[in-house]
C-alpha cells in the first residue's frame, strides 16, 4: 500500500503557493466572510480568473472540453493548498467547473454545452445553486418551486433558500417540480436560469460569523426561461441532481484550513507569556494540540481515500459523506478546543488588537457550526453511510 | 497513492481467515478466558507450520521474507477472531527485535526456533510504575565481572506464564538522562531467581508479574548495544502500538457486523430495529471508526515497513485506534440491548479486548503528547 501522493501532485503544492502569491490579494486572504463584498468582489473576479488561466478549474473536464483530465488526487491537492493558504473557496472550487459544469457535460444539450461551458472555462461566469427550499432544509426532494410550460418557455415560481453566491452570481441551477400529478423524485427537472431573468428577487440573510452578502435567498415569481435551457431530460433532474450532490461532499476544505490554523496554534502557545489557559497547563494543551492533529490527519487520510477511490473508478456514495461527516465534526471540534486553549482571549475576535491569530478562532467558532448543517446534515450522512456502507433498510 | 492489498497480501488475509475461523471459533476462544496457560498448543502448532512465526524472518531462519505491513494484515485477522495466545509477544516483540537487532549468533539460536513453534518468547518491559518512559524503568542489571546480575520486578508483562525465554528490558548504568543506560537482555525463563505469578486481567490476555531475584545471565544475552536499549524499546513500542491497531481494527470490524447482523434481524415495536435511524446512526458511527480506523494503522504500517520509525503518523494511528476500538464495541453492546451484558453472545470478548488494547503501547493520551512534540511550528 502506498499512502503518498505522487511527487508531481506534492509539486503542485508549490504552484498554488507561487499562484497565491502573485494572484490572489493579501485582502482576501481569511477573510472569506468580506469575499462578496462591494470593495473585495472585484479582487475575486480578478483571482477567479487568473485561476481559470492557469487551466486548474477545469482541470478534471475531459480533454474535448478544454480539460486536462486530470485525475481527482491533483485537484485534492489543490483544493487542500487553497484552503490551508486561506484563499475564499470562490476562487478555487465553484459551482460552475465543479458542479453544474461536469452536470452540463454528462446531462446537457450540445446548445447548452457551446452556450456555457467556454464561460465557465474561463472564469467569466459565477454559478450558485438554488436546490434548498424554506421547509425542505436536507430533504431536497421536497420541492415545492414549480416549473410550468408555456410554449417554448417554462415559467417558474417559487422561492430557493440558503443560495451561496446567490448575490454576485450570473446564473443559478435550480430543482423544479415540472409535473405536479407525480411527487418525489420522477418529476423534478434541473433548469439553468440567468440570474437577471425579470421575476427574479434577492433577499440577504447576515450569518453568525459576520459573514454578509454570501447566503441568499432567491424568490421567484414568473420568472421565464428558454425550454432549451432544461438540463438532461424534463421531469429527469432528480439524476442530475443526484450527481451533483455527490461531487459536492468532501471535507478537504477544514482539513487545509485546520492544518494552518494548528501550526499557528503551536506557535502561539510556544510563545504565550500571560498566565492564561494557554500557558498555566502546558501537558493538557499539548495533549489538545496532539489529539487536533490526529483528527486531522484521520480526515485528510478519508477525504484522499475519496479521491484515489474515484480514480479506481469505484463508487464513492458514503465515502464521501464519511469524508464530509467527519471534517465537519472535526472541524467543530477543532475551533472550540482551539478557543478553550486560548481561555479568556479565545472569544476575542479581529476588532481587537490583542486577539491571538487575528481573531481567527472566533470568527471560525462562529461559523463552524454551519459545517455539518450544509450539504446535507451529519443525519443525513449517518443515514447513507449506514445504508450504502452497511446495507441497512432505507427509512 | 495506492490503497489496494497486492493478490499476494489479500491471499494472506483470505487464508488468515478461512484458517482462524476453523480453527479459532469462539467457544474456543472463551475457554480460553479462564485458561492459566491460555491457548491450545495444538492450533499453536498449525499456526507454525503455516509459516506464521516466521512470516518476516529471512529465508535462513526458517522465515518467509514478508514485510511488517504485511503482518499487519495477519494481525488484523487474529484480532478479528480475538486468537489466544503468545504470538503477539514471541513473533511481534521479541522474534522482531532479535531479527533487528540480535548478533548473528543470537539470530542463529532464536529465530530458528520462533518459527518453528519451538520456543515463546515474552517482553519484559513495563514495571509497577505502569508506564511506557524510561523513568519509569527501575530494573537493574549490574556487572559482576563474568556476567549480569538481573534484580527486579516487571508488571503487565504479556504471555509472561508460557514464555520460555523472556526479553528483559534493565538498567545497567545510573545517569541524568534516563534515556541513558538502558540495555536488553535475553533470558531463560527457568534461570534460578526468576519467579513468574499471573495477574488477572479481563478477556483472554494473560499478564504476569515476575521477579528477578539476582538472576544470572551470560554476557552473550545482551542484545543490541550496551547502555543504548531505549533506541530498540522505541522500535518495539512502534511494532507493539501498530500491531496493537492492526487487532484493534479486524475486532473493531467483526464486533461491528455482529452488530448489524443482529439489528436486521430484531424485531420491535412492529420493525426491524435496524430500520430505526438511531440505531443506523449508532452502526455509522461504526463504520466511520472502523474506516479510518484501518486507513491510520495501514498507512502507519507502510511506513514502519519502509523503516520509518519516527514518523508522526505511527503515534497518530495509535492515538486513534485506542479509543475508536473501545467506542465500537460500547456501540456494538448498546444496539444489542440486554442480551449484550450477558455471555449468551461473543461480544463481551471484544469489549474487553478493546480495553486492554488501548492501554498497551501507549493510549491516546500518551500518543498525542508525543505527537504534540513533533509538531513544527
Amino acid at each position: 500500500m502506498d499512502f503518498k501522493v505522487s511527487a508531481q501532485e506534492e509539486s503542485l503544492r508549490a504552484e498554488a503557493q507561487a499562484f497565491v502569491a502573485g494572484n490572489v490579494s493579501s485582502q482576501l486572504l481569511w477573510n472569506g466572510k468580506n469575499a462578496y463584498s462591494d470593495t473585495m468582489w472585484p479582487y475575486m473576479v480578478q483571482a477567479r480568473e487568473s485561476f481559470a488561466k492557469l487551466g486548474w478549474a477545469i482541470s478534471h473536464w475531459p480533454s474535448e472540453f478544454g480539460g486536462q483530465g486530470s485525475d481527482a488526487i491533483t485537484q485534492m491537492v489543490i483544493r487542500e493548498e487553497m484552503a490551508r493558504l486561506g484563499v475564499p473557496e470562490a476562487i478555487y472550487y465553484d459551482d460552475g467547473p465543479n458542479l453544474i459544469g461536469p452536470a452540463i457535460i454528462s446531462f446537457g444539450s450540445d446548445q447548452l454545452k457551446q452556450e456555457h461551458l467556454p464561460l465557465i472555462a474561463s472564469g467569466q461566469t459565477f454559478w450558485c445553486q438554488g436546490y434548498t427550499e424554506p421547509g425542505g432544509g436536507s430533504d431536497l426532494a421536497s420541492v415545492r418551486t414549480t416549473a410550468t410550460k408555456d410554449g417554448d418557455q417554462y415559467v417558474i415560481n417559487g422561492q430557493k433558500d440558503y443560495v451561496g453566491g446567490g448575490a454576485r452570481a450570473d446564473w443559478i441551477h435550480i430543482l423544479a417540480r415540472t409535473n405536479t400529478e407525480s411527487s418525489r423524485h420522477s418529476d423534478i427537472t434541473c433548469f439553468l436560469v440567468n440570474m437577471q431573468s425579470s421575476g427574479i428577487t434577492l433577499r440577504a440573510l447576515d450569518e453568525a460569523d459576520g459573514r454578509s452578502g454570501m447566503l441568499n435567498e432567491v424568490f421567484f415569481d414568473e420568472a421565464r426561461v428558454p425550454a432549451g435551457n432544461v438540463v438532461g431530460q424534463v421531469d429527469a433532474g432528480w439524476q442530475v441532481a443526484t450527481s451533483i450532490l455527490n461531487r459536492q461532499r468532501t471535507g478537504i476544505h477544514n482539513v487545509g484550513r485546520a492544518t494552518a490554523l494548528l501550526t499557528d496554534l503551536v506557535r502561539y502557545t510556544n510563545e504565550v507569556t500571560y498566565r492564561g489557559n494557554a500557558n498555566n497547563d502546558k501537558e493538557r494543551v499539548k495533549r489538545k494540540l496532539g489529539q487536533m492533529a490526529v483528527d486531522i490527519e484521520t480526515c485528510r487520510l478519508a477525504a484522499y481515500k475519496v479521491a484515489w477511490m474515484e480514480e479506481e473508478g469505484l463508487e464513492t456514495i458514503y465515502q464521501a459523506s464519511m469524508s464530509k461527516l467527519l471534517s465537519s465534526e472535526m472541524w467543530q471540534r477543532f475551533v472550540n478546543t482551539a478557543s478553550d486553549i486560548l481561555g479568556l482571549y479565545g472569544p476575542m475576535d479581529e476588532t481587537s488588537g490583542f486577539a491571538p491569530l487575528q481573531g481567527r478562532i472566533a470568527e471560525a467558532y462562529a461559523g463552524s457550526v454551519a459545517e455539518t448543517i450544509i450539504l446535507g446534515t451529519s443525519e443525513i450522512q449517518r443515514n447513507i453511510i449506514a445504508q450504502k456502507g452497511l446495507g441497512m433498510p432505507r427509512t | 497513492m495506492d490503497l489496494n492489498f497486492t493478490d499476494e497480501q489479500q491471499m494472506l488475509k483470505d487464508m488468515t481467515r478461512e484458517f482462524l475461523e476453523a480453527e479459532c471459533p469462539k467457544a474456543l476462544v472463551r475457554s480460553m478466558e479462564h485458561d492459566d496457560f491460555g491457548y491450545p498448543e495444538e492450533l499453536w502448532s498449525k499456526m507454525a507450520e503455516l509459516g506464521w512465526m516466521g512470516l518476516v524472518f529471512p529465508e535462513e531462519y526458517g522465515g518467509a521474507e514478508f514485510a511488517f505491513e504485511d503482518m499487519a494484515i495477519l494481525l488484523e485477522e487474529m484480532g478479528r477472531a480475538i486468537l489466544p495466545g503468545p504470538f503477539f509477544s514471541t513473533v511481534v516483540l521479541c522474534g522482531q527485535a532479535i531479527l533487528d537487532s540480535g548478533t548473528n549468533e543470537q539470530k542463529a539460536e532464536f529465530l530458528g526456533k520462533i518459527a518453528n513453534g519451538e520456543l515463546i518468547m515474552a517482553l519484559a518491559l513495563t514495571e509497577p510504575e505502569g508506564y511506557y518512559e524510561a523513568r519509569d524503568i527501575t530494573t537493574r542489571a549490574d556487572w559482576s565481572g563474568n556476567d549480569y546480575v538481573i534484580n527486579g520486578s516487571k508488571f503487565f508483562v504479556a504471555d509472561a506464564q508460557v514464555a520460555n525465554c523472556l526479553l528483559v528490558v534493565a538498567r545497567t548504568s545510573e545517569s541524568e538522562d534516563p534515556l541513558q543506560g538502558l540495555s536488553l537482555f535475553i533470558v531463560d525463563s527457568n534461570t534460578p531467581g526468576i519467579t513468574v505469578s499471573p495477574l488477572g486481567v479481563l478477556g483472554i490476555d494473560k499478564q504476569g508479574q515476575i521477579e528477578f531475584d539476582n538472576v544470572i545471565v551470560p554476557s552473550d544475552r545482551l542484545l543490541g548495544i550496551y547502555g543504548y536499549g531505549w533506541d530498540f524499546v522505541e522500535k518495539l513500542m512502534v511494532w507493539g502500538a501498530i500491531g496493537k491497531c492492526a487487532e484493534s481494527v479486524g475486532g473493531a470490524e467483526a464486533a461491528m457486523e455482529l452488530a448489524v447482523s443482529y439489528v436486521n434481524g430484531r424485531n420491535a415495536f412492529g420493525q426491524t430495529i435496524g430500520s430505526l435511524q438511531a440505531i443506523q446512526h449508532h452502526c455509522a458511527n461504526m463504520l466511520v471508526d472502523v474506516e479510518t480506523s484501518r486507513l491510520l494503522t495501514y498507512q502507519a504500517a507502510s511506513l514502519v515497513s519502509q523503516g520509518k520509525f519516527q514518523a508522526q503518523q505511527i503515534s497518530m494511528a495509535k492515538a486513534w485506534v485506542s479509543d475508536a476500538y473501545g467506542r465500537v464495541t460500547s456501540l456494538v453492546h448498546q444496539c444489542h440491548g440486554g442480551i449484550a451484558f450477558t455471555k449468551e453472545m461473543d461480544i463481551h470478548l471484544y469489549h474487553k479486548k478493546a480495553k486492554v488494547n488501548q492501554q498497551l503501547f501507549g493510549d491516546a493520551y500518551f500518543h498525542q503528547q508525543r505527537i504534540t512534540d513533533s509538531l513544527k511550528s
